[in-house]
């Protein structure tokens, strides 16, 4: 692969992951990762390689003799599990959630590159037993494929001993973009600009390897040291299903719920994530929420909430009808809106966003229409005119972020939010276990 | 690999990047890549797939032997300690057992293949029937799984269950954990126990780019160039279409089954093994369509054509090799033989991995004191678990942990 550097950065090109590889400038990680390194001549066996491995020779290692008593001879895929658990030195705890744990690491060959080491914990629980619980699954399936600058990187993936599913990944010391909007720091339109970039470009990319985040919001839109907008927490992500599989409807936290997923649509695409980005758009102007209903807190979600945030979308941006969303009466959780209000207009989104070019506020209607055939793609966005104009996007070194957040934030961003968003409507819980535990 | 980089000459290798590896979706490739700078080569060489379940076939083959040599040495050890302690209670010898014959790559091959037909099986045994998809999906995890680990330690009986029921979890396609089991008729620890080994040996990745895919975008790229192909010169429409829909349909179900039981994953990308399925099903389908693709691209890549037929017609016959052991009195006989075999190289200390999972947690929560003295009382009983164990094969797929 030539790592065209040179050529002209196009909004449309998102990071190519084997160009992360190349430029190891920007990944330091990059070398030192045999597994990231996405070569075919990786499989090739070399002196590094496991397969080249005698057990024999683990023996003679001194520390591995001694916490081996029995058994000293591993199973090839254990021995290259130890490869990757060996490249790694885990540190001081900085954190615990209800499913997991997370501590601060570094690389073996390099202590000042930092990671974070979120930890599963094994939690037996008779009733919602199913083995490794399918968001961990997921999210490790997801985060192993899409390599962006713009996504939060898993390095590597490893078991210990105790049979416990351990994630290497990204360390972020200076907070998300929830915290940002709340917090007193100013930000000016350049920097919007700079975040919904990063912001659609990682979502485009996921969009092009097939893949629906489904949980777009501040919260889960990570600031790097270095000023780049990461997406994190894939636990709710998907692959696009064929015209002949159902989706749930029941996804993504109600304030940034596109509302054919609130009329219960079973097949949809991208644009259900455009509408998120739109609605992060609109609070990232306002500073506020744009329409949220209640209290976001999904765990306490009902049809209820659901209704009343669909009545607030109905008092604002119009009532979805035939008329403006052909075919929206059919879908199976439809209602009809009252009273009826005329989708609203230009005039209408300059009073709510007063600090937007016409421009940009022209984008931020488009992403939030209702009808999902209408909304843009995730490129339509990137493609828009707002991007050649002024203001330019701030460039990342340079956007506004908080120094030095303690390390118990660190833990949070990473996953252990209170809030499990998903566990009450997909029954899955953030957990793992192992039948032959108990 | 072809299209490293797009060349000046070439305007934007589109159609020729889908050839060569695209994992191109139904309509998204027309417009997608006209533009940017990025081809699907790229994300496709970004996938897992590539980067740790592509080989040549001399790597495939080198990796086999390796694991089948590591495995050997480690039966051969463990029955001799198993022997050991038998005679005189201790079990502390490094030494192998030189009586154990143990399997030969291809005999560990061959019931691999067993365990995929299987799953295929438990596509018409579960209900609501699993998508294909997430069939083939539990078929190529559990090819992955023996790429580092061999049936002489894990027998696929033990492991094909739990790889289908990680596949229903990774593909969205979710049962209830009772239900499952009661329908394959097995137990709920079957299921979770092996699913730890299974996510390791597949190095955490759980993605698997299918064909199946790829062959929707590109049916639906043949009908609409239709009227450019060599092979529809004046033919009315209505046969065209009919032909293309045979074609797809028949492809498709290639794709599902026979690719499934070949090393086409490991060999070839999804684009290759479409386009490899539509030539064995219609030859001259195939060819009229890469003439068309290549006559458009002009002839600065007319040298790849070569390549890029000579490797469709490879995969194809890799497709073409396998032959189902319902059809075939010797294949059976042949797995019944080697079955007989593994019931005696079978590795003692791995033979009931729900048994193992449980120790190890066990030995978590007790500590580490007498560890030796458990382990071997531990061999003790599964070696004699062993000398009792009946069909290793078991008789149909329901009763297939009967032993």
């Amino acid at each position: 692969m030539a790592p065209s550097k040179a050529a002209a950065p196009s909004p449309l090109r998102p990071m190519s992951p084997s160009m992360q590889n190349t430029t190891s400038a920007r990944s330091p990680l990059g070398k030192a990762l045999p597994l990231r390194k996405p070569s075919i001549k990786e499989a090739k066996p070399s002196p590094k390689r496991p397969a080249q491995r005698e057990p024999e020779q683990s023996e003679t290692n001194s520390h591995k003799a001694k916490r081996q008593k029995v058994e000293p001879d591993y199973d090839m895929a254990e021995q290259m599990n130890r490869d990757v658990q060996n490249k790694y030195v885990k540190g001081k705890e900085l954190g615990q959630g209800t499913y997991a744990v997370v501590y601060k690491g570094h690389l073996k060959s390099d202590p000042n590159h930092i990671v974070a080491i979120k930890r599963f914990k094994i939690i037996p629980d008779m009733k919602r037993d199913f083995g490794i619980g399918p968001d961990t699954i997921r999210e490790i399936k997801y985060l192993q494929e899409l390599v962006h600058n713009n996504i939060v990187r898993m390095y590597d993936v490893y078991a210990t001993k105790d049979e416990t599913i351990n994630m290497v990944i990204e360390y972020f010391a200076c907070g998300n973009l929830e915290e940002m909007i709340h917090s007193k720091m100013s930000y000016g339109l350049a920097d919007i600009k700079a975040w919904m970039g990063m912001l659609w470009r990682a979502i485009y990319f996921c969009h092009s390897n097939f893949v629906l985040h489904r949980d777009l919001k501040p919260g889960n839109l990570l600031i790097a040291e270095d000023g780049e907008l990461k997406i994190a927490d894939f636990g709710l992500a998907r692959s696009f299903a064929g015209p002949d599989l159902n989706m749930t409807a029941t996804t993504i936290t109600l304030w940034y719920r596109p509302p054919e997923l609130m009329f219960g649509a079973k097949h949809y695409s991208g644009q259900v994530d455009v509408w998120s980005c739109g609605m992060i758009l609109a609070e990232l102007l306002i500073r506020r929420a744009f329409i949220g209903f209640a209290d976001e807190d999904m765990a306490a979600e009902t049809r209820q909430t659901v209704l009343g945030q669909l009545d607030l979308l109905n008092q604002s941006l119009g009532t979805p009808r035939e008329d403006n969303w052909p075919g929206v009466s059919k879908l199976p959780d439809y209602v009809e809106m009252e009273p009826y209000k005329a989708p609203a207009g230009k005039g209408e989104f300059r009073r709510w966003f007063s600090n937007i070019d016409d421009t940009g506020l022209e984008l931020l209607m488009w992403t939030l229409t209702f009808d999902p055939r209408r909304r843009p793609s995730a490129k339509q966005c990137l493609e828009h005119e707002w991007w050649q104009l002024e203001p330019r996007p701030t460039d990342k070194e340079h956007l506004p972020r908080k120094k030095n957040v303690d390390e118990k934030h660190v833990a949070k961003e990473i996953g252990l939010k209170p809030g499990v968003v998903d566990e009450k409507f997909t029954g899955v819980a953030r957990k793992l276990d192992f039948g032959g535990m108990k | 690999m072809l299209a490293e980089k797009p060349t000046s000459t070439l305007r934007r290798p589109q159609q020729f990047s889908l050839l060569i590896l695209g994992v191109h979706f139904l309509f998204a490739w027309s417009t997608v890549f006209t533009q940017s700078k990025m081809i699907e080569d790229d994300g496709y060489r970004a996938s897992s797939q590539y980067r740790l379940w592509s080989f040549t076939e001399e790597q495939l083959h080198d990796q086999r032997t390796e694991t089948n040599r590591i495995a050997s040495e480690k039966v051969r050890r463990a029955f001799n300690r198993a022997q050991l302690v038998a005679s005189n209670g201790i079990g502390e010898d490094g030494t192998s057992h030189p009586d154990i014959n143990t399997l030969t790559v291809d005999e560990e091959q061959r019931i691999v293949q067993w365990g995929c037909e299987k799953i295929l099986e438990m596509k018409t045994i579960l209900e609501p029937s699993p998508p294909s998809q997430v069939i083939a999906t539990a078929i190529q995890y559990l090819r992955r799984f023996y790429l580092y680990n061999s049936p002489m330690t894990y027998h696929p009986k033990s492991i094909m269950v739990s790889a289908l029921w990680m596949a229903t979890k990774a593909d969205h396609f979710f049962y209830k954990l009772d239900k499952y089991c009661h329908q394959l008729g097995v137990t709920e620890d079957d299921v979770k126990a092996p699913e730890f080994l299974i996510m390791q040996a597949l190095r955490f990745t759980l993605e698997v780019r299918h064909p199946t895919r790829s062959l929707e975008g590109g049916i639906a790229e043949i009908r609409l160039h239709s009227s450019n192909l060599k092979c529809f010169k004046d033919v009315a429409t209505s046969q065209v279409r009919r032909r293309i829909d045979t074609a797809g349909d028949k492809a498709r179900r290639l794709l599902v089954a026979d690719t499934q039981m070949t090393d086409a994953y490991f060999l070839y990308t999804p684009a290759q093994m479409w386009l490899a399925a539509v030539l064995t099903v219609d030859e001259q389908l195939a060819i009229s369509y890469i003439e068309y693709l290549f006559d458009r691209l002009g002839t600065a890549v007319a040298p790849i054509k070569q390549k890029l037929r000579d490797t469709i017609i490879e995969c194809a016959e890799l497709t073409k090799s396998y032959t189902s052991p319902d059809n075939d009195k010797a294949t059976k006989a042949e797995l019944g033989r080697i079955g007989k075999k593994l019931r005696k190289c079978q590795d003692p200390e791995k033979l009931d991995i729900v048994e193992v999972a449980r120790a190890k947690a066990a030995e978590k929560r007790e500590g580490t004191d007498s560890d030796a003295e458990k382990a071997n009382k531990k061999r003790k009983l599964e070696r004699e678990r062993l000398e009792k164990d009946g069909e290793v094969f078991g008789p149909d797929l329901k009763n297939v942990k009967s032993g």
